[in-house]
């Protein structure tokens, strides 16, 4: 360390040794402790630390804790988000990487029953009456070919 | 494990205690640095939101073990802040008029200097205001805030230099310079 290079960490970085390289901070408060110049150098810079120190903005406790709450809450899913989380875990890449094609898999089939539930109709017939049924259309053929 | 490791490991899993203690723990000094930078309290909440909700999008792009928690979110802040400086009108100094501070019961004094503090760190180019906040009010190493700016750490000394050399041409008199 010389005098030039403390300058040049002083006129760069201040007074304040925390932000000093941390490379060159030991020998920088070697050179301190022996050097007069160096000294008056330190005092200098301490003179705009300190009027530099006096601007500190900050937002008050209130709209703080606001800003927090509204951050964390623009993350949050909403209900479908979350059954969407809960289908799809990205917690655990193994039971992602077996979950997931099951998942796909067996979304056809969840879509076949759904379709099916919806159009589900009373309309339909008892043994007896398919019998019957079949009965008349036999009657029915026969009785075409028989006039032809 | 570090306490960056730990809460990044859990962000990633999209914790959302892990990003609640984050923005926690972060958010007084990104606000602090985005309100020097900016000047704007309504526009500073915007831009600290946008920052810890771009960590939230992108948690998986961060590696704790490549940079600290607190660069990584600098460096959003400091991306933020240049696309608001290219999008925004210039200052006026009834802007700087609004700037909050820590309470009602300031001396009339103090406002004066925070007032001139602000409006000297203003009139600095935006990349030595950017080199000075970070270095000297947040802390942010040299290396650090170099690869945040992405210059040299000379490059970085040179840009320091300078704008310690602006602020103390506005704001000590030449007698105060002559007692220093």
């Amino acid at each position: 360390m010389n005098i030039e290079r403390f300058k040049q960490i002083i006129d760069s970085y201040g007074s304040n040794e925390s932000v000093w390289p941390i490379e060159e901070r030991d020998a920088a408060r070697e050179f301190l402790a022996s050097s007069p110049d160096a000294q008056a150098m330190l005092r200098k810079a301490g003179r705009l630390d300190e009027l530099l120190d006096g601007y500190q903005p900050q937002l008050d406790h209130q709209r703080r804790s606001s800003l927090v709450d509204s951050i964390v809450a623009k993350v949050q899913p909403g209900s479908l988000g979350k059954l969407v989380e809960w289908l799809t875990p990205d917690s655990d890449a193994i039971v992602a990487s077996i979950w997931r094609p099951v998942l796909a898999m067996s979304t056809p089939l969840v879509l076949g029953i759904a379709i099916g539930i919806t159009f589900e109709t009373d309309d339909y017939f008892t043994a007896d009456e398919e019998r019957y049924l079949m009965a008349i259309s036999i009657d029915t053929a026969e009785g075409d070919s028989f006039y032809e | 494990m570090t306490d960056d490791e730990r809460l990044s490991t859990l962000l990633s899993t999209g914790d959302i205690d892990a990003f609640r203690s984050i923005v926690d723990q972060h958010i007084g000094p990104i606000t602090s640095y985005v309100m020097r930078m900016t000047n704007q309290p309504a526009d500073t909440e915007d831009l600290v939101q946008e920052t810890f909700l771009r960590l939230w999008s992108h948690r998986d792009a961060y590696d704790p073990e490549k940079s600290k928690l607190t660069t990584w979110l600098h460096r959003i802040a400091h991306n933020l802040v240049v696309d608001f400086h290219r999008k925004k009108k210039p200052e006026t100094t009834d802007d700087l008029a609004e700037i909050p501070t820590t309470g009602p019961d300031r001396e009339a004094e103090t406002r004066s200097l925070e007032h001139k503090v602000a409006a000297a760190l203003s009139s600095l180019p935006e990349r030595q205001r950017s080199a000075i906040v970070m270095n000297h009010y947040q802390g942010i190493s040299n290396r650090d805030t170099a690869e945040i700016l992405g210059i040299s750490v000379e490059a970085l000394e040179s840009l320091l230099a300078r704008g310690r050399r602006s602020l103390r041409q506005a704001l000590m008199s030449e007698r105060e310079e002559y007692q220093a």
